[in-house]
């Protein structure tokens, strides 16, 4: 399964839950999409199901309109992936979409187990919205993927 | 501005992670 995958260091997954968290709670999750809208080079990765998720939570816990302009707004950040029926959406982003970085609040993906098990898989780094935010930088991001200096945050997050 | 905007009208929303991440779960589970 691991033939032809090669992780991108700018390619990053955020699950639904940290999407939803975005709008929806602000903190770590909207800081850590920040990250990723300020920097033009670093690639949201997604697939249909994962922002489909995402679009009915928004939905259920608040309102269509909102549902529906988030979508809108996300579709012009994301790179969309096919997704297989039955993996996992994050998972199925990650590995389609040659990322290196899953941001998850979801503790079963963060666990050592499954940690181990993907790394059989392929390489991919799965991080709450704190830990990316303490571990990831952008400027040695920037440094690894274009052997330059980095400029600093090349567009509004907002 | 887009985003910007979207974030002040989420604001009217009382919503925090456990909300989302329970609605997943259920969605999940019923998929």
């Amino acid at each position: 399964m691991s033939e032809g995958h090669e992780p991108e260091p700018t390619r990053i997954v955020a699950d639904a839950d940290v999407l939803a968290a975005d709008l929806l709670v602000g903190g770590p999750a909207r800081d850590t999409m920040d990250v990723v809208r300020s920097h033009s080079w670093l690639e949201l990765v997604a697939t249909e199901p994962l922002l489909e998720a995402t679009r009915d939570a928004i939905e259920s816990l608040a309102d269509r309109a909102l549902a529906d302009e988030w979508r809108a707004a996300i579709d012009d950040l994301a790179v969309v992936v096919e997704q297989p029926p039955d993996d996992r959406p994050a998972l199925a982003a990650a590995y389609r979409g040659d990322a290196s970085q899953i941001v998850t609040f979801d503790e079963r993906l963060r666990s050592a187990e499954a940690g181990a098990a993907l790394r059989g898989l392929f390489e991919v780094s799965v991080r709450s919205p704190e830990a990316f935010l303490a571990v990831v930088d952008p400027a040695a991001l920037y440094e690894l993927a274009f052997e330059g200096s980095y400029p600093g945050p090349d567009r509004g997050p907002r | 501005m887009r985003w910007a905007d979207l974030f002040e009208r989420a604001e009217a929303y009382d919503v925090g992670t456990d909300d989302i991440r329970a609605f997943l779960r259920e969605r999940r589970e019923r998929e």
